[in-house]
């Protein structure tokens, strides 16, 4: 670590002083070779360009640099020091940092616990987080935002921001951004700039990896092309120009890539009239058949909103909308969908593709009526038509049987186009439709979008590279502030002049939000916090007691309180280890049976005459053997939680069942009754279970490890990426939880006083109820102990007072049955009421 | 150039889509033939007679919980829904030939209802389905206490249990339904253009979406059939049983998870079949029979089931079992 830092803050190296240097670098994947004999030397305080195709070999190349690839020969050298052993932590330690094109940000985590997450050591070991060390990573790349905010709150731009300033706070001597601007609106790539021109000027070498060659020209002091994993020439940025570079990464000139514009425009087909709605408002727009129209604009000023609207995806409130004359009314992506609107999302993932079906079923599902008789599908009439689109699309497929998720990112989107063209569509609308496509497959896209409008129908695209709705569109509209700033046709279509007015129309407007943030991932400032739901569990309770003791006074007598904490404390030790589990994404349903082994196994070592602390031990090992089988189960085997610890639920079940087949045998009374004190009417046992989840959510919220354990379940790769043992986060999770469970089943040992097998078992569901109520996010990552322990007492208030009402014993289920579904639904409403 | 490999046309004998579901026949046919070989009268006729219905109860309710898993949800509800039945069966009917009917028409309008509550809760509050179904659940072992106070006050009707048990070629006509209900939903699904559309929100719901296709329709509607399969689950196993407990659905609220799972159909959403989990339920089913019938305890057929369903889950998706029996790889 000190020696990356010295790198670091040795006054500015002179100029070239190789700060990386990559000799003779080879590496093959079976038969395909990645990279071939590639050396490549960057220079402290340059601006280093990386430029190739998808699959050139650059996503191998930064591996290698990074250390989580190792070449077959080479060797990297880093600060004039040799990377001997490449591992990323090593790599790191070196100076080297890098900043993936997907920011590995954890929603689940506010910007600061981010930060502190991905710190480096010597920030780490200070006192967790401080103020201004937060405040000092957020300002060093500009990014203005409460630290406090929820990561999920951000949006694509800020992200980026956040990860490089992750990046920066190990001060290191190579910086290495991948495709850093993919993200970024127009005015937030001058700040990237001025930031990295910063870093370089300071001494900092910057391998800076992109495809948008404009911006490589401008930031760059020398350009690498890499080409099937060979370098196919470095030179200066200077004196360059953009054609000699896209000659140099295809090997083929760029005009070959768009296919020729129409020659005559036909009668105006989509005629849009004072279109109105979410982000944009009184939206002109003619398409002609024949044309194809582009969307341009600063990312988040209304051009998306516009085209989804039209896709019936963000409905518009005013304007109309015509086909051929005949309004259409796209009211929901049904309503398009029926009047032949098509639309390709700029998400292929998410919103293109359904990942675990094949080829065939993604491309026939938006035209299955058309082969179907009464309701049931010809397969064979489908799967001809499908192949016949394969061809037409040239999708490369072993066959249309073929998972989509083998494909790459290009035959994916020709997958979706081919769907569109099965389904004929009357409208084509397409959101980034070469996003993540390489060069090859995207001429061919373009070539299709073409031929569509050829035949009539009205193609709008929208897309962030200029230069591809240069070469592509007949016209671009460029939005500003969710209106139309200006149209582009004829000699006026230049990559510069749609960025130019773009950029201009909104100058002085540096602080634009991003915007396009996927709104299911706001969440209110009120449901941040965690713990909110325990005072309404807490209210509810006081005021379920209150309503009991005015019937029944006795309710509040100092005998029952002390049976009702009692029992609250035990569900609420078992509520906690739940929830230990929850926050990691998973669920433990073998705590219960895991309860009801515990008190068995205490029958044995736990008798009377027994040594206490060897009997304690025992039961122990028997707990921690559960979790460990569990943690194991879900951290290493990678099964899904339910299925493990159904697993483990049922051995344990059999295992207390082999142990005493009817319920025998008796606990130590000794224990019994130490277990059971109670100081001044409250049992002990309480005040523990009060003390440990205090404890445990000062350990949630303000150490590593309880960040490590919120981050570990909405995003297991991102977490593992900045270096969290999701592993062992995972495991000792579950280890936790069962020795929560060993608490719990001493208390049920001691009230019961006998080892029946068949006790325990309801803790499962009460445990999980508990958590809910208290408001836990059961996919992980949100949730608070004190409010799992303020749910433990609800659900002990409700069971104690349905009792003492004389209540039919089934409020007992159907109490705690609508507590949980209006807790979840309240505070759904609320969290969707607040953006 | 990131273009895929040549075409292998050895590929289509097996389409990928078959991939997981393989591993569960070769399951249950080392299984049996394990039986066959290690455990005197195995596979009888009493044998397999006293097993198969057991199996096709859990094979129908393993259908709802199929359809539930493949919309990405979880359904721990089954459990409520066929103790309701069997509740409902008895209760409604009196016992008498005459009620059997009227009751069997009221537990599956119940269970309609109650599902439509579920995939109302799910798809317009945004419950969790894990939240949802598990407070369904209480909710409707509070209705089964309500109705009962704890005790069936008659049993089920006689034409009911004379239909179930009666045989068609040696085998009750119980096997015989779950059979046919498989195979009806296993059509329903592959072949019906509204089936092909529950496929696709399953796998891709935001893509099904934007689509245009009515996710949220499918979803509540999904949660309707699911609870459906527990109510006929449930009438069968209240006309098998005769006198079925008050709580009878309680062990359905695991086993057909198991069921589904050994199945390989995946949790969290994606590609299912009902099929594959029926020969699930028919492998616990079995496996069940075969340690009680070599003399072992409940204890230890609770160990061998854990087991069994580690080692046929794990083993499919880490070591690719279904690799070596599908010649596909796994899905990473």
């Amino acid at each position: 670590m000190t020696g990356a830092l010295e790198t670091a803050d040795a006054p500015a190296v002179a100029d070239g002083t190789p700060a990386l240097e990559l000799r003779g670098i080879s590496k093959s994947y079976g038969a395909v070779t990645a990279l071939h004999q590639v050396d490549l030397t960057v220079t402290a305080g340059e601006v280093h360009a990386l430029v190739g195709e998808n699959g050139a070999g650059k996503s191998t190349l930064i591996g290698v640099a990074a250390g989580a690839v190792i070449p077959d020969s080479g060797s990297v050298v880093i600060g004039g020091r040799p990377l001997a052993h490449a591992t990323p932590a090593a790599a790191r330690e070196m100076g080297v940092a890098v900043v993936y094109q997907d920011p590995a940000i954890l929603d689940a985590l506010t910007v600061a616990e981010n930060l502190l997450l991905a710190a480096a050591p010597v920030h780490r070991s200070r006192r967790a987080a401080t103020r201004e060390w937060v405040a000092t990573c957020l300002e060093r790349v500009g990014l203005q935002v409460d630290p406090r905010q929820r990561a999920a709150e951000l949006g694509p731009a800020q992200r980026q921001l956040l990860e490089i300033a992750k990046a920066l706070d190990a001060e290191p001597a190579v910086l290495i951004l991948d495709e850093p601007t993919e993200s970024l609106a127009a005015d937030d790539v001058e700040r990237l700039f001025a930031l990295v021109r910063g870093l370089a000027a300071a001494g900092t070498a910057v391998v800076y990896i992109s495809h948008r060659i404009a911006e490589v020209r401008r930031i760059a002091d020398r350009i690498t092309t890499l080409r099937d994993g060979r370098i196919r020439g470095t030179s200066a940025a200077e004196g360059i120009d953009d054609d000699a570079i896209v000659e140099m990464i295809v090997g083929r000139s760029l005009e070959a890539v768009f296919p020729a514009r129409a020659d005559d425009i036909g009668a105006a087909t989509l005629t849009v009239t004072g279109l109105g709605g979410t982000g944009f408002t009184d939206v002109d727009l003619t398409v002609h058949a024949g044309e194809i129209v582009g969307l341009a604009g600063v990312e988040g000023n209304g051009q998306r909103e516009f085209l989804r609207a039209l896709a019936g995806l963000n409905p518009a409130t005013t304007g109309t909308l015509a086909l051929g004359g005949t309004r259409i009314e796209p009211v929901s992506a049904a309503a398009a969908a029926a009047a032949g609107v098509r639309f390709v999302p700029a998400d292929r993932l998410r919103e293109g593709v359904a990942a675990a079906l094949s080829v065939r079923e993604n491309v026939a599902i938006g035209s299955l009526s058309r082969f179907a008789t009464a309701g049931v599908v010809r397969t064979s009439t489908e799967r001809r038509a499908v192949e016949r689109e394969m061809a037409a699309t040239s999708v490369k497929a072993a066959s249309p049987e073929t998972g989509i998720l083998t494909l790459s990112g290009g035959n994916q989107q020709k997958v979706v186009l081919a769907r569109m063209l099965l389904a004929e569509p009357t409208v084509v609308l397409c959101d980034e439709p070469t996003r993540g496509v390489d060069v090859g497959a995207r001429a061919e896209i373009y070539g299709l979008l073409r031929g569509l409008a050829e035949r009539g129908k009205p193609v709008v695209v929208l897309s962030a590279d200029a230069a591809e709705l240069a070469g592509l569109c007949d016209r671009v509209v460029v939005f500003s502030r969710g209106q139309v700033q200006e149209v582009l046709s004829r000699d006026d279509l230049t990559e510069d002049r749609i960025t130019g007015t773009a950029v201009r129309a909104t100058g002085g407007r540096a602080d634009l939000p991003a915007t396009d943030a996927p709104p299911r991932e706001r969440r209110s400032r009120l449901s941040r916090a965690d713990a909110v739901a325990a005072p309404v569990l807490l209210l509810l309770a006081a005021v379920l007691a209150g309503a009991t003791a005015a019937l029944v006074p006795a309710f509040l007598g100092p005998l029952n309180i002390e049976l009702l904490l009692y029992a609250v404390a035990a569900l609420a030790f078992v509520a906690v280890g739940q929830l230990a589990v929850v926050l990691t994404g998973g669920i433990d349903l073998a705590v219960g049976p895991l309860a009801g082994l515990l008190v068995v196994v205490m029958s044995f070592v736990l008798a009377e005459g027994t040594d206490l602390v060897t009997g304690l031990l025992v039961a122990l090992a028997v707990a921690l053997g559960v979790g460990l089988v569990n943690g194991a189960l879900v951290a290493v085997v990678e099964l899904p939680p339910i299925v493990a610890t159904l697993a483990t639920s049922i051995a344990a079940q059999g295992a207390a069942l082999l142990l005493r087949p009817q319920a025998g045998g008796s606990i130590d009374g000794g224990l019994t009754t130490a277990v059971q004190t109670a100081v001044g009417g409250t049992p002990v046992v309480f005040g523990v279970a009060v003390v440990l989840a205090v404890g445990a959510d000062l350990v949630l919220r303000r150490t590593r490890v309880g960040v490590a354990l919120r981050a570990v379940g909405p995003d297991r790769g991102a977490a593992t990426r900045i270096g969290v043992r999701a592993r062992s986060t995972v495991l000792a999770a579950y280890l936790a939880c069962a020795v929560c469970t060993l608490l719990g089943a001493l208390l049920l040992g001691a009230q019961i006083g006998v080892g029946d097998p068949s006790q325990g078992g309801p803790y499962t569901l009460t445990s999980i109820s508990a958590v809910i109520i208290a408001g836990a996010g059961v996919r992980g990552g949100r949730g608070s102990f004190v409010a799992a322990l303020c749910g433990a007492l609800l659900l002990g208030v409700i069971s104690n007072a349905t009792s003492f009402l004389g209540l039919g014993q089934y409020w007992q289920f159907w109490l705690p049955g609508a507590v949980i579904l209006l807790a979840v639904a309240l505070s759904v409403r609320r969290a969707r009421s607040a953006h | 150039m990131t273009t895929a490999a040549p075409p292998r046309p050895t590929l289509r004998a097996l389409p990928r889509s078959r991939g997981p579901f393989v591993a569960v026949w070769v399951l249950t046919a080392a299984l049996f033939a394990v039986s066959a070989v290690a455990v005197p009268g195995g596979l009888t006729g009493a044998a397999l007679q006293s097993m198969l219905p057991f199996a096709a109860v859990l094979a129908v309710a393993a259908i709802g919980q199929t359809l539930v898993i493949q919309q990405g949800g979880i359904d721990l509800s089954a459990a409520g829904v066929i103790s309701l039945t069997c509740v409902l069966v008895v209760q409604v009917s009196g016992g008498t030939d005459g009620g059997a009917l009227p009751a069997v028409l009221v537990a599956l309008g119940c269970a309609a209802a109650t599902g439509a509550f579920t995939g109302l809760a799910v798809t317009r509050l945004d419950v969790t389905p894990l939240v949802a179904t598990l407070a369904v659940n209480a909710l409707l072992t509070g209705v089964v206490l309500f109705l009962t106070g704890g005790n069936m006050s008659s049993e089920v009707p006689a034409a009911l249990i004379g239909l179930v048990g009666h045989r068609v070629l040696g085998v009750q006509l119980v096997v015989w339904i779950a059979a046919l209900l498989v195979a009806v939903a296993a059509w329903a699904i592959g072949r019906t253009v509204a089936g092909r559309h529950f496929t696709f929100v399953g796998a891709g719901r935001a893509a099904a979406h934007t689509m245009g296709l009515p996710v949220r329709r499918v979803e509540t509607t999904t949660y309707v059939l699911a609870a459906l399969a527990y109510a006929a689950a449930g009438v069968l196993l209240a006309g098998f049983l005769g006198r079925p407990g008050v709580y009878q659905g309680h062990d359905y609220l695991l086993s057909t998870i198991a069921a589904v799972a050994i199945g390989g159909t995946a949790l969290g959403g994606g590609r299912g079949s009902v099929i594959a989990s029926a020969v699930g339920a028919l492998f616990l089913t079995q496996l069940g029979q075969v340690v009680l019938s070599s003399g072992a305890p409940t204890a230890v057929q609770y160990l061998i089931q854990a087991g069994v369903i580690v080692l046929g889950i794990g083993l499919r998706g880490r070591t690719g079992l279904a690799r070596i029996v599908g010649g596909r790889p796994g899905r990473r």
